[in-house]
């Protein structure tokens, strides 16, 4: 890992409106294209272990596809339910490749 | 569906389930409660009223003073949305094992929800919408009605009428129930709704006049399902749940012939998409979660049942036969009266 992150994908493997699941430090992180702003959260809803990457694109929010909690996916708070949350990283470029920082 | 097969993959995914029982059993450490209910309904679908004893008992260990429980076992809040699933599986384990400390932990329940029913006839918890969350109380209400005590009846009478009537006031014109904050689409609600709350009221001789609104939550939940027999983007949660509402409705207002084509295809597709050698994933390719595989297995116990001569078959397995009498077998009730 450098100063970046850790590089977890190319670019292109991401298209716009695209997610793509990647493991950092054990965890599993959902990585979103929207319309070309990246954004990396954690995967797993914090309600029922709903898997986001296969959620449905709102904006820049992303709804689990179990039972339709809503994230903001710059900062990882829930929308509909304030008082949860989850992991919010930060995404970078680097040599066309796509890094991720916890 | 070849019922030779679905019985063999009942049996196989049952033992399974019985293997992994440190992962959901109440009798072994704290649980996710949500787990343990969906664990405790295939039990008594199974019909294995020995094997649910243990957990019932479990259950009202770990119930509150207030009669409802929490999300995770050993939370001392209790929430309305697991607390229904809990006292659902209660009322029917009490049905099958009848005993006073079952009864006793009901009524508890049941002023559990009395207490919590806002005045418009809502339930609420701020892990589901509203419409969701009340379709769970009205669905126990709907089975305290059907066969609970007629004490137990008179109790809910009042506010099972409340709730259902802001649930069949929530159904939009073309047949679907909405959720903006958690469930724009529509599916998980829809299918929630026209088998908890709705459609079993049919079953009941006080009921609202709900046929139109099932018709039109049949309707809408066939109108959705994709060309590959899955609903919501092969989402397997929700493919299960409108595959369980639609068996359940097309049974209950004979319209079983029209929906075959698609409910086979559902079933396909719901089999196609297994882990293996046992469970089900959340999303095809993904790794097993045990709470898809408790649904997957009551898919099939229904479907089984759904394929049976006899109609009430079909609400047996819901939980829904009015005045049904149960017998338990002596063994199980020799075995509760040595252990309360």
């Amino acid at each position: 890992m450098n100063q970046q992150g850790r590089s977890v994908a190319k670019l292109e493997e991401i298209p716009p409106g695209e997610s793509r699941v990647v493991t950092l430090e054990g965890q599993e992180v959902a990585v979103f294209n929207v319309e070309g702003r990246l954004y990396a959260v954690g995967n797993r809803c914090p309600h029922r272990g709903g898997p986001l990457s296969r959620g449905h694109l709102e904006g820049t929010a992303i709804r689990c596809p179990i039972h339709g909690w809503l994230f903001d996916l710059e900062s990882g708070q829930c929308i509909n339910r304030p008082q949860s949350s989850v992991p919010a990283y930060s995404v970078s470029r680097e040599n066309g490749n796509l890094c991720v920082k916890p | 569906m070849d019922l030779d097969k679905a019985a063999s993959l009942i049996e196989s995914e049952y033992q399974f389930l019985g293997s992994v029982r440190d992962r959901w059993s109440l009798t072994k450490g704290p649980q996710d409660m949500e787990l343990a209910a969906h664990a405790l309904r295939v039990i008594l679908h199974m019909g294995k009223a020995g094997e649910s004893l243990p957990e019932v008992q479990a259950l009202i260990k770990n119930q509150h003073a207030d009669g409802g429980w929490g999300r995770e076992s050993q939370e001392t809040e209790s929430a309305a949305w697991v607390s229904a699933f809990c006292a659902l599986m209660l009322i029917r384990g009490s049905a099958v094992l009848q005993h006073p400390e079952i009864e006793k932990s009901v009524f508890k329940c049941i002023n559990y929800f009395l207490q919590g029913q806002k005045s418009d006839g809502r339930w609420v918890d701020s892990e589901w919408g509203d419409l969701d969350t009340t379709s769970h109380p009205v669905s126990f209400f709907n089975v305290v009605l059907a066969i609970g005590t007629q004490k137990m009846k008179e109790a809910v009478r009042s506010a099972w009428r409340k709730g259902l009537r802001f649930i069949l006031e929530g159904q939009s014109e073309d047949g679907g129930w909405y959720d903006l904050k958690f469930h724009p689409s529509g599916v998980e609600t829809t299918a929630h709704l026209g088998q908890d709350a709705v459609v079993a009221s049919l079953a009941l001789p006080e009921g609202l006049p709900v046929r139109p609104s099932a018709e039109k939550a049949l309707n809408w939940i066939l109108k959705h399902q994709d060309s590959d027999g899955s609903w919501d983007g092969k989402n397997v949660d929700h493919t299960m749940d409108c595959t369980r509402s639609a068996l359940l409705i097309s049974r209950m207002i004979r319209a079983e012939q029209r929906c075959r084509p698609a409910l086979e295809k559902a079933m396909e597709w719901i089999m196609a998409n297994k882990t293996h050698p046992n469970g089900w994933p959340d999303f095809p390719g993904e790794e097993l979660n045990l709470e898809r595989t408790c649904d997957g297995l009551d898919v099939l116990l229904k479907y089984q049942a759904w394929r049976q001569a006899d109609p009430l078959e079909v609400v047996r397995r819901w939980g829904y036969v009015p005045g049904e009498p149960v017998r338990p077998e002596p063994a199980v009730l020799l075995r509760l009266g040595r252990s309360s």
